[in-house]
C-alpha cells in the first residue's frame, strides 16, 4: 500500500516545481513542457539528490517511485486521450501523402545521421562482442524517435492542434511512433540473429507468420 | 510526380546514405571484449605476501567493466583495490591505490601503495584469456605475480551479423 502522505507531498512538490519551472521558462518564450521537465531534472538525483541526498531519499524513496511511475502514466493516457478528442481528422484530407513523406524524412535523416555518428563512436565505446550493425542501428533507432506526448504538448499549448500544420505534425508524429517501435523490434532481431543458430531471413520470416497469424 | 521526388530525395537518399555507411562500418574494428569477472589462477608462489593474497584466495576474481578501450576493475576475493587503466590492442594495462582498511592487517599491504596489473589477452572465438602480471610500487624488488584469468562460457563467441 503507498503512504498516502508520502504520495501527496510529492505530488505537491512536483507540481510547484512543474509551475515555478514552467512559467520561469515561459519568461524567456519557450514551451511550458521544456520547464516541466527541467523541473524533473531538478528534483531527481542531478541536483536535489546532489545538493540535498537526505531530503531526496526522504522525498522520493526508492520504493514509492513504482506509485509515481503508475499515477504519471494514467495521466499520460488522459492527456493522448484528450489530444485524440481534440484532433480533427477532417484537417488530413488531402494533406496524408505530405504527412507521409514529413514522416519518414524525419525518420531516415536522423536514423542516418545516427549511424554516422557510430562510425566515430563504435571503435570508442564499443567492443567486439556486438557487432557494428547492431550498434548503428540502434543508435540510429534512439536518434529517430520522437517524443509524441511533448510533442502535443506543445502543439496544445500554441493552440495549434486544431490547424492544419498542427493536425498533420501530429499525424506525422504518430506514424513515426509506430514505424519506431517496428524499428526497434527489427533491430532486435537483427541484433538477436547475431547470437542465434539461424539466419537474419529466416528470423524475420518467422516473425511475419507470428504477426500475421495474430 | 511532386510527391515521389520528394520521397525520393528525402527519403530514398539518407536511406541510401544508411546503407553504404553500415557496409563502410562492417571494416572498423572494436576493442576486445574483456568485460566480466575472471576467475584468477597464480603460476607460482611468487612476489609479496599483499599481491599472493589478492590472488590466491579461491575466490577471487578480477572484475573488469568496459566502455570501449576504457577499462575500470576491482581484485581481491572481496573486491579490496580499485583499478583504472586502458585496452590497447590485446594488452591490458591497470592500476589502483590500496586504500587504507580495504585489505587484511596479516597480509602486510601497504596502504596508499599503487598496485599495477598488465595482461595479455589471448582470445579464440570458444575461450578468452588473460596472461597477467601483477606487483606493487612499493617493492620493486620483490617481483611479480605472474596468474591466469578465464572468463565463463556466456561471456565467449557472439558472431558478427
Amino acid at each position: 500500500m503507498p503512504d498516502v502522505l508520502l504520495l501527496l507531498s510529492q505530488i505537491a512538490g512536483i507540481l510547484v516545481a512543474a509551475r515555478l519551472v514552467g512559467r520561469a521558462v515561459a519568461v524567456f518564450g519557450q514551451p511550458r513542457v521544456v520547464g516541466e521537465m527541467l523541473a524533473g531534472i531538478m528534483l531527481g538525483p542531478s541536483l536535489l539528490g546532489w545538493a540535498a541526498p537526505d531530503l531526496f531519499h526522504a522525498l522520493f524513496p526508492p520504493v514509492s517511485l513504482g506509485f509515481l511511475s503508475a499515477l504519471s502514466q494514467i495521466g499520460l493516457v488522459f492527456f493522448m486521450f484528450l489530444v485524440g478528442l481534440e484532433l480533427d481528422l477532417k484537417l488530413l484530407r488531402g494533406q496524408t501523402r505530405a504527412a507521409v513523406i514529413t514522416s519518414h524524412a524525419s525518420i531516415i535523416l536522423p536514423f542516418f545521421l545516427g549511424a554516422c555518428l557510430a562510425l566515430f563512436l563504435y571503435p570508442r565505446l564499443s567492443d567486439d562482442s556486438v557487432s557494428f550493425t547492431g550498434f548503428a542501428l540502434f543508435l540510429g533507432a534512439a536518434m529517430s524517435v520522437t517524443a509524441f506526448p511533448v510533442l502535443a504538448r506543445m502543439l496544445t499549448e500554441h493552440g495549434m492542434l486544431k490547424t492544419r500544420l498542427g493536425s498533420v505534425t501530429i499525424a506525422a508524429a504518430a506514424v513515426d511512433d509506430v514505424t519506431a517501435w517496428c524499428i526497434l523490434a527489427v533491430v532486435i532481431v537483427v541484433v538477436r540473429t547475431a547470437e542465434a543458430p539461424v539466419s537474419l531471413p529466416v528470423m524475420l520470416a518467422g516473425r511475419c507468420s507470428m504477426w500475421w497469424r495474430c | 510526380m511532386r510527391h515521389l521526388i520528394s520521397y525520393l530525395l528525402f527519403v530514398g537518399i539518407p536511406l541510401a546514405g544508411l546503407l553504404g555507411v553500415l557496409r563502410v562500418g562492417q571494416r572498423i574494428p572494436a576493442p576486445r571484449a574483456v568485460h566480466g569477472a575472471w576467475a584468477v589462477q597464480p603460476m607460482a608462489a611468487s612476489g609479496r605476501v599483499c599481491t599472493r593474497y589478492l590472488l590466491s584466495d579461491a575466490d577471487s576474481t578480477l572484475t573488469i567493466t568496459q566502455s570501449g578501450r576504457q577499462l575500470t576493475g576491482a581484485l581481491g576475493p572481496g573486491a579490496e583495490v580499485g583499478l583504472k587503466g586502458s585496452l590497447t590492442g590485446d594488452e591490458i594495462s591497470l592500476e589502483g591505490v590500496i586504500e587504507p582498511g580495504t585489505t587484511p592487517r596479516h597480509v602486510a599491504c601497504t596502504e596508499g601503495d599503487t598496485l599495477r596489473l598488465t595482461a595479455r589477452v589471448s582470445a579464440t572465438r570458444e575461450h578468452r584469456q588473460l596472461e597477467a602480471r601483477l606487483w606493487t610500487s612499493a617493492c620493486a624488488d620483490c617481483g611479480a605475480v605472474e596468474f591466469r584469468a578465464a572468463r565463463p562460457r556466456e561471456y565467449h563467441g557472439r558472431r558478427r551479423v
